[in-house]
């Protein structure tokens, strides 16, 4: 059984998992198309394919080589980025940027050019690749530079797995002071005070992001808590523990996640954080991944799933596109469970197809309630068109085609460097 | 500077000072895991297996992950020429501090029971190369007076039941024959444990259909041979609830078994 993290499809596919990189072309069934699939964190179908064979990474998770001196790490496409995290904090380093979940493979981060909660100073996940080893289905092997082969690479990074098999990927660590963040939380009362916490936080601080109420209307739209750390410097170096609860181990009844519960919800998560107002010191594993503690969040959806809507819009168009699509949001008393709002810095992102743009990022998660969700979203889209703004794929589950050819103006030299032998759901729906 | 160089290694102290952790069918994926979990511990690692290219990928990965030493040795384990002489080759002066025999094939039950060479060999990879290594292994373990010996076994010698009956008959009498050597060892302070695995999701049960509470992983599957060989003995069960499904797969009796098509 192959699931997407948003389980808006779910079925049983065929699989192979292959155990060693020179095994993962043997016992493929013939003339079938295939894509790469790791720890099934995408919420849409970036990693799927019907009638297709997933190639699962999972067993192909092993350190090539590490340099605890230069901090430069070279390992197959399988592991989490939990495990580098292990190996690699000990030794006073840490990833380059983080997605907000430790569970996603480093090939599914190099596919899908992941960014973080530091895309001010660091740009992306594909910032900081050094080499990556790519299986094209034809048996050919390359092995990517940004100077090397440059035109695959840029293709390669965040090009959703379609230029062929991710084997490995070298990336360049970053030095670290401590294993803990020192946090700093504020309130807003509505976006006008993000967006004057925000650029006064970029210079100052590593890290930054907030969470929005979508409940607040009026001169409170875009109420929210902001914030923003830096690492300590005190030279304590604990990896986090695998321990998680596992407090969802079944799907929820549809009507948990009803308006009032998402009321409820945000209410207290206002609460909750407003308490933590001020300064705190944090290890950096609730920091980055709080939602990793709670293993199976997902399945809160219950059984229709859900949908993620992240988009970006440029930093020309200002406020503007946020507001009003928080004020659609509103109006269509679809209130979204978590919803993260985040500047995005000026470092130019190195895939042809990489997600961040100098602007501002809004995440949305909606319970699926069919007919109602897609308007809104169809809504939604209009205003992300009209700035010239673009839809994060690894969320995605239905953009239009449209949509994604305006807001990705390099496709057309992508397709050039598509493997034939991959295809994904994603792909036939958008570049069909 | 780099940060690494001003403080002290996080790895847990390692069990193993003097000795070393022998793993033969060191390229299956349960022992890998086992192999990560006491690289993880700083021990020193000797890996048998057939391929080279697949033990130097291992050996990078275990290294990396904090093992004090990784030697590879390419050896076909069913076809030995002498045990004993093999051993003390690969051993050298080192006390042999723990040994995982992990390797195996679940094979073809139907192409077996028409073709008996094709049954020939699985009873051959599935018992005789892993009794005789195991009997090669105690008698070293018996002259070293400490030491322990782990050995893969499954559920599927518990009962004989027509789907996989000569597999299964293999690891009943590997089974057996790792606790009579565990009762041995057990008069000069060394130790041998069966670990009877239920299902595992590893490269031997590809194509089955892989998921339900019932299935292991084998990172999972690798990690229990570590915690049953640090303080377990004679048989087990790994994951423990496979006690209770097996003692009811036992105690129902042959007229009702006889009905399913297990």
């Amino acid at each position: 059984m192959i699931e997407t993290w948003g389980r808006l499809n779910r079925c049983d596919r065929v699989a192979i998992s292959p155990r060693f990189r020179d095994e993962m072309l043997q016992s493929l069934p013939r003339r079938r198309p295939l894509i790469a699939h790791g720890l099934g964190r995408s919420y849409g179908d970036v990693a799927t394919l019907k009638d297709g064979v997933h190639l699962k990474t999972e067993d192909l998770d092993r350190i090539i080589s590490f340099d605890p001196q230069t901090g430069v790490l070279r390992a197959e496409a399988g592991i989490s980025l939990s495990a580098v995290l292990q190996l690699v904090v000990p030794h006073g380093w840490f990833l380059p940027t983080t997605p907000g979940s430790r569970f996603v493979t480093l090939g599914g981060a190099v596919a899908n050019d992941v960014h973080g909660k530091n895309h001010h100073r660091a740009g992306t996940f594909g910032s900081h690749i050094r080499a990556i080893g790519l299986l094209r289905t034809s048996g050919e092997e390359y092995v990517l530079r940004p100077d090397h082969e440059a035109g695959l690479f840029a293709a390669t990074v965040g090009g959703l797995g379609l230029t062929g098999l991710i084997t490995w990927a070298e990336i360049q660590l970053t030095v670290v002071g401590s294993s803990f963040l020192d946090v700093e939380t504020l309130a807003f009362n509505n976006l006008e005070e993000f967006f004057a916490i925000a650029d006064g936080s970029e210079g100052g601080f590593e890290h930054t992001v907030s969470w929005i109420d979508c409940l607040g209307e009026g001169d409170r739209t875009g109420r929210g808590i902001f914030s923003r750390a830096n690492w300590c410097a005190d030279n304590r170096y604990e990896p986090h523990s695998d321990r998680s609860i596992l407090l969802v181990p079944i799907e929820a009844p549809g009507f948990i996640l009803n308006g009032l519960s998402v009321k409820a919800f945000n209410t207290a998560y206002r609460a909750a954080q407003r308490l933590k107002l001020g300064r705190h010191r944090t290890h950096y594993a609730p920091f980055f991944y709080p939602l990793d503690a709670i293993r199976g969040w997902n399945k809160l959806y219950g059984r229709k799933g859900f949908y993620q809507y992240q988009s970006v819009t440029p930093k020309e168009a200002g406020i503007g596109p946020v507001r009003r699509m928080l004020e659609e949001i509103a109006a269509a008393s679809q209130g979204s469970f978590l919803a993260v709002l985040k500047t995005f810095g000026t470092t130019t992102s190195p895939g042809l197809l990489s997600f961040p743009l100098e602007g501002v990022t809004l995440a949305l998660d909606f319970p699926n309630k069919t007919r109602r969700t897609l308007e809104l979203f169809e809504r939604l889209d209009r205003i992300v068109a009209e700035v010239g703004g673009r839809l994060y794929p690894a969320k995605d589950a239905r953009m239009p085609p449209a949509l994604f050819r305006a807001g990705f103006p390099r496709t057309d030299e992508f397709l050039s460097y598509r493997d034939e032998g991959i295809d994904s759901d994603f792909a036939r729906r958008i570049f069909k | 500077m780099s940060p690494s160089e001003d403080r002290a290694s996080a790895i847990s102290t390692n069990i193993v000072d003097h000795g070393v952790v022998l793993i033969l069918g060191a390229t299956s994926a349960m022992a890998e895991h086992a192999a990560r979990e006491h690289a993880r511990r700083g021990d020193r690692l000797i890996l048998v297996a057939r391929s080279a290219d697949k033990l130097d990928m291992i050996k990078a990965d275990l290294e990396a992950r904090g093992a004090n030493e990784v030697s590879t040795l390419v050896a076909d384990l069913a076809d030995p020429e002498d045990h004993a002489y093999t051993l003390e080759n690969w051993l050298g002066d080192q006390k042999l501090e723990r040994t995982y025999i992990f390797f195996g094939v679940l094979g073809e039950q139907n192409a077996a029971q028409e073709q008996l060479d094709l049954a020939a060999v699985l009873m051959r990879v599935n018992y005789n190369a892993p009794a005789l290594w195991s009997l090669a292994i105690a008698n070293v373990l018996e002259k070293q007076k400490g030491g322990c010996l782990v050995v893969a076994s499954s559920v599927a010698g518990d009962r004989g039941r027509m789907s996989n009956h000569i597999y299964g008959s293999a690891k009943a009498g590997l089974s057996t024959l790792v606790q009579g050597i565990d009762h041995r060892l057990s008069k000069v302070g060394a130790r041998a444990v069966a670990i009877r695995y239920g299902f595992v999701i590893s490269p031997m049960t590809e194509g089955m259909r892989r998921s339900g509470p019932l299935w292991t992983s084998a990172r999972k599957a690798g990690r229990l041979a570590v915690s049953a060989a640090d303080k377990r003995r004679g048989l087990v069960y790994a994951p423990f609830f496979w006690r209770g499904i097996m003692h009811v797969i036992r105690s129902i009796p042959t007229w009702i078994f006889n009905r399913t098509k297990l």
